[in-house]
């Protein structure tokens, strides 16, 4: 059964995920007068919407296929993430449609502020996926990291399946285009790994996670961890 | 018995949910549910008469995704035939005493339409004609049109079954626990464009139970004056022991709907959760209950994607500023089909509090049908504000009004019959209130008497096309006083007049009255308020007038309108300054942080777009152009300033941001220079560039930053948007015979249209030299689609384009 998730608030911003969104770093003033007035501006555009399921998940062994329930596939990268675990939580989580209409709007007047813009909306869909995340947490699931179509091994492609299985376009308003760019822009589709066992609801370790990943060369990458 | 008459003496009830009796019946995750009218319909024919045996009245096909998104057209007429069929032959096979309609079932595409999404409005409309025409190949009695989170979808939908038939088409939208569709709209503003464009009945289905709906069924009794539908789903579903189960019971859903019928709605039944049981319930609880039939409406109403605006919620501003007629510069955006222009002048409109935008492009030698439908489609991306369309040509005002997202205002009629016969029927299609201006063949009577005589002659001829009163909205001309001297007199008595013995609601163009005067705003605003004194509803204005504003807060918080004079108190207190000031070389911080040595040397215009300063940019450019000639500005001032701030963030000293808000400070100088330089005159001599963000691609973030930064380097930008054709940008680039072109694309699934795109362009422009740019590429994956440079970031770009023009020279 496909349930959904809409928090009533989300955590505060980290003002410092915004500015290493919108590509500040250490070491300059940043501008935080607009920086204030575009989070009023922004803020009250958001509805948090995720929609999620779980799915039975089976490692086959050959050729590193694995079964995630809704779609069959082969991936090494998955295959490591889910090794202990028997089920999937798959979710896709977006801000609605306003948030991108505030930065269309605001482009027509300034590029800078809907740069601002584009980078509150990074730092606030990766707080609706914690919250979920931390939700999920909170009632008992050990789950692991999450993962996206389009990481690692993971074709782009599984998005098409990933909709259909969540039902996106009815529960939550998140669309597919044929090209495979979900609209509303600020949105995320994800699974992680429900582990056997019961979690010790630890808090994360950290936010984001540029040390555990592989690209070395991405401009968003956190030269503080 | 006839669909409709049925409805006028009885409570029409309509079937349940279908997924969940699928399921029960073997259908699999992942299966399509309409394909089971041809694997399995003896099933689908049970579930059916299983619904009229409960006691429906409509049964709906099943035909909920059946649309060509999802199937090929063959299998799509079967399936579409296939269904009225089988929801016919349970209709007939039912043996309860009473009478039994088929709805054909349209669901939602599942895509989101341009510019947010890739499904094009007139795709939308075909994709949804389809499915309407193989359905009456099999006569069902109704359109059933459900589940839509989307106005311009819904918009889409129901022109779609408008056009293929006279049958009474119904429409539902799904709305949120926050009360809205998805993409933000009110039922108010559903109601307003879906009663407009002449739906039988409207209303609500899916997304909550019962007694959740009541807010939104509140609205809709409120707003419509046609037919409520109510279609909830059995509450919130959880899992149980493995199964889905919801948690409203079949008497506690019945008894929910029942009270909501006591209140009004006329049609009832259930969505996801609601089994025969739940009808069964419905049925016996409501078939007693006589119809409450709402009293016909006389509010006059228009919207937006997301908002309705009441006239009689007090005087409505209508922001006349989109409008070429006397603008240079506005019609040299028009020729050059900057739309950014346009919109700018939206926003600013909107920020000054306009509640409604005029639009009118109409000018000599442009395509004003085409040029208005994009001015209309583009404002209506980005401002929620309702538009009032205004043009004279009757084919611009049918494009513009069936692409626009809502009810609009149509700008206008007269007296004279070929007038009224050409825009009243488009606005019995799409909706919209009409502008009545009281002047006819024999042009503007000189009395009041003669104007409120054209006024009820637009009145009846409206009436006979079966528009309703409150759908117009009368004009009585403001003449100029200065040339009459009762000119104003007149119009105010013509106002009143129609107010009192027409009962209808007015609008007027108020600065008409102070042509030819000086301080023409002291006479505009006094004859404002004398206006809004006699009855005027509506006035066509300029927002960005100090006395006009201040003079419609003052009338407001006169009449009780604003409590405790918050709006005129905030008003005045941010009213901009009468003066502004310009700051001083000394006002501008120096040196405060360690990146600013080495300019030490430079001019306060300088050190402003280096610090970012936008609006002293500005200000100091316009200081400077007191008595330095405009190229001397951009040499001497404006580019040592963009090179110094452009090293910088190639030695990474300053970043993104900061290089954004030097380069947007530098666009506001040139703005200032632009505005002070002779027509034809060009402010700069470099290259026209061409950019888009490539076909399939909906992202414009990084086109715009490198647009930016090449116009504040002084290129000539052409920017074509998102999601471009191919042969739009080879039309463009060949147009320009622009030596240079920058394609932009995010994901690894366009970069395809982009390798297209150089294609086209290095056969049939040898001369134009492509630069990529997008998250996804390197110069490596570059190469290997044939472009001729890659740019890593929006300065790479300028850089590069230095680079191409100086081999050019």
């Amino acid at each position: 059964m496909i349930r959904l998730f809409i928090p009533d608030t989300l955590p505060d911003v980290s003002h410092n995920e915004v500015l290493r969104y919108a590509g500040y770093r250490k070491s300059t003033l940043p501008d935080t007068d607009t920086l204030q007035y575009l989070l009023e501006l922004s803020l009250p555009h958001i509805q948090g919407r995720i929609c999620y399921d779980f799915f039975p998940v089976c490692i086959e062994g050959q050729q590193d296929m694995v079964d995630l329930g809704f779609a069959r596939l082969s991936s090494h990268s998955l295959c490591q993430l889910l090794a202990d675990s028997k089920q999937v939580v798959l979710f896709a989580a977006t801000l609605g449609l306003n948030f991108d209409r505030i930065v269309a709007r605001t482009a027509k007047t300034s590029s800078y502020d809907a740069w601002i813009l584009h980078a509150i909306g990074a730092e606030r869909i990766e707080a609706l996926a914690d919250a979920f995340e931390i939700m999920l947490r909170s009632q008992g699931y050990d789950i692991t990291r999450r993962f996206s179509p389009g990481y690692g091994d993971v074709p782009l492609t599984l998005q098409r399946e990933v909709f259909s299985a969540l039902d996106c376009p009815r529960k939550i308003g998140l669309t597919l285009t044929e090209t495979l760019l979900m609209s509303p822009a600020k949105s995320v589709t994800a699974l992680a790994g429900v582990r056997s066992g019961t979690c010790d609801q630890s808090p994360k370790p950290s936010m984001h996670q540029c040390a555990s990943c592989s690209l070395s060369n991405c401009s968003l990458r956190d030269s503080r961890e | 018995m006839e669909l409709l008459s049925f409805l006028q003496e009885h409570i029409l009830i309509l079937d349940g949910g279908m997924g969940t009796l699928l399921q029960a019946s073997g259908l699999q995750t992942g299966e399509s549910p309409e394909r089971w009218c041809l694997t399995h319909p003896d099933v689908i024919r049970s579930i059916h008469l299983s619904y009229y045996d409960a006691g429906s009245h409509v049964v709906l096909t099943n035909t909920f995704g059946a649309n060509l998104l999802h199937y090929e057209d063959e299998e799509l007429h079967d399936i579409v035939t296939a269904s009225v069929r089988l929801a016919r032959e349970a209709a007939e096979l039912s043996t309860t005493p009473t009478e039994h309609f088929v709805g054909l079932d349209i669901g939602p595409t599942g895509k989101l339409l341009r510019p947010y999404g890739d499904l094009d409005f007139e795709d939308a409309v075909r994709i949804f004609s389809a499915t309407i025409r193989y359905g009456l190949e099999e006569h069902p009695d109704l359109i059933f049109i459900e589940t839509m989170n989307d106005s311009y979808e819904t918009k889409a939908a129901l022109l779609a079954a408008k056009e293929a038939c006279d049958l009474p088409v119904f429409v539902s939208n799904a709305y949120g626990s926050d009360g809205k569709l998805m993409t933000g709209a009110t039922p108010e503003a559903m109601s307003a464009m879906l009663e407009g464009m002449g739906a039988t009945a409207i209303g609500t289905n899916c997304s909550l139970g019962p007694d959740a709906l009541r807010p939104v069924i509140d609205q809709y009794l409120a707003a419509t004056s046609v037919p409520v539908l109510l279609k909830p789903n059995a509450g919130l579903p959880r899992v149980e022991n493995g199964r889905t189960v919801y948690d409203v019971d079949p008497d506690a859903f019945a008894a929910s709907v029942a009270d909501m019928v006591r209140l009004g709605v006329r049609i009832c039944g259930g969505c996801c959760g609601t089994t025969p049981e739940h009808i069964r319930a419905l049925s016996a609880r409501v078939r007693d209950i006589h119809p409450v039939f709402s009293e016909p409406k006389s509010e006059t109403l228009i919207s937006s994607y997301t908002r309705a605006v009441r006239f009689s919620d007090g005087p409505v501003l209508i922001g006349e500023r989109i409008n070429p007629t006397g603008k240079k510069h506005f019609k040299q955006a028009l020729k050059e089909n900057d739309i950014g222009y346009v919109l700018k002048e939206g926003i600013a409109q909107q920020d000054a509090g306009a509640a409604v935008l005029d639009v009118n492009v109409g000018m000599p030698g442009i395509d004003e049908a085409a040029l208005l439908e994009t001015v209309v489609c583009e404002l209506q991306s980005v401002i929620d504000l309702p538009l009032q369309i205004d043009t004279s040509n009757s084919e611009a005002m049918a494009r513009s009004l069936r692409r626009y997202n809502g009810k609009a205002l149509i700008n206008s009629v007269n007296g004279k019959q070929e007038v009224m016969d050409a825009i009243f029927p488009l606005q019995r299609k799409y909706g919209g209130v009409i502008i009545c201006l009281t002047l006819d063949e024999n042009g503007i009577p000189e009395t009041a008497e003669g104007r409120v005589a054209i006024a009820r002659k637009i009145l009846e001829n409206a009436q006979a096309h079966g528009i309703a009163k409150k759908d117009l909205l009368f004009d009585p001309l403001a003449m100029t006083v200065s040339s009459s001297p009762d000119a104003a007199l007149v119009t105010l008595t013509a106002l009143r007049r129609i107010r009192e013995e027409l009962g209808c609601h007015t609008s007027l163009g108020v600065s008409n009255v102070s042509f030819g005067l000086p301080a023409r705003d002291g006479i505009n605003s006094a004859f404002f308020t004398l206006a809004l004194e006699h009855g005027l509803s509506a006035a066509i204005m300029n927002p960005h007038s100090f006395e006009m504003m201040r003079s419609y807060h003052a009338w407001r918080a006169l009449h009780g309108l604003d409590d405790h004079c918050m709006s005129y108190i905030d008003f005045m207190q941010h009213a901009p300054l009468q003066t502004t000031s310009i700051p001083s070389a000394a006002a501008i911080p120096k040196n405060e942080s360690p990146t600013e040595a080495g300019t030490t040397s430079s001019s306060p215009l300088q050190t402003a777009i280096e610090k970012g300063l936008r609006d002293q940019a500005g200000l100091l450019a316009k200081q400077l152009l007191e008595n330095t000639a405009p190229l001397t500005v951009i040499s001497e001032h404006i580019v040592p300033a963009l090179n110094e701030v452009g090293t910088r963030f190639e030695n990474k000293t300053l970043f993104l941001p900061q290089l954004l808000m030097s380069a947007e400070a530098a666009a506001s100088a040139f703005d200032v220079i632009r505005t002070a330089m002779q027509e034809n005159q060009s402010v700069s001599a470099r290259s026209r560039f061409i950019i888009a963000t490539v076909k399939g691609d909906i992202h414009d973030i990084g086109k715009n930053i490198v647009k930016l930064l090449m116009e504040s380097y002084g290129f000539l930008v052409t920017d074509l948007g998102k999601d471009v054709d191919p042969e739009t940008i080879l039309a463009a680039v060949l147009e320009h015979h622009a030596p240079m072109c920058g394609l932009s694309a995010l994901m690894t699934t366009t970069v395809p249209a982009m390798e297209d795109t150089i294609r086209l362009l290095h056969e049939r422009a040898p001369f134009c030299k492509v630069i990529v740019g997008g998250a996804v590429l390197t110069k490596d994956y570059a190469n290997s689609i044939g472009a001729d440079y890659y740019a890593p970031d929006a300065m790479a770009c300028v850089r590069i384009a230095e680079e191409i023009e100086k081999a050019e020279q």
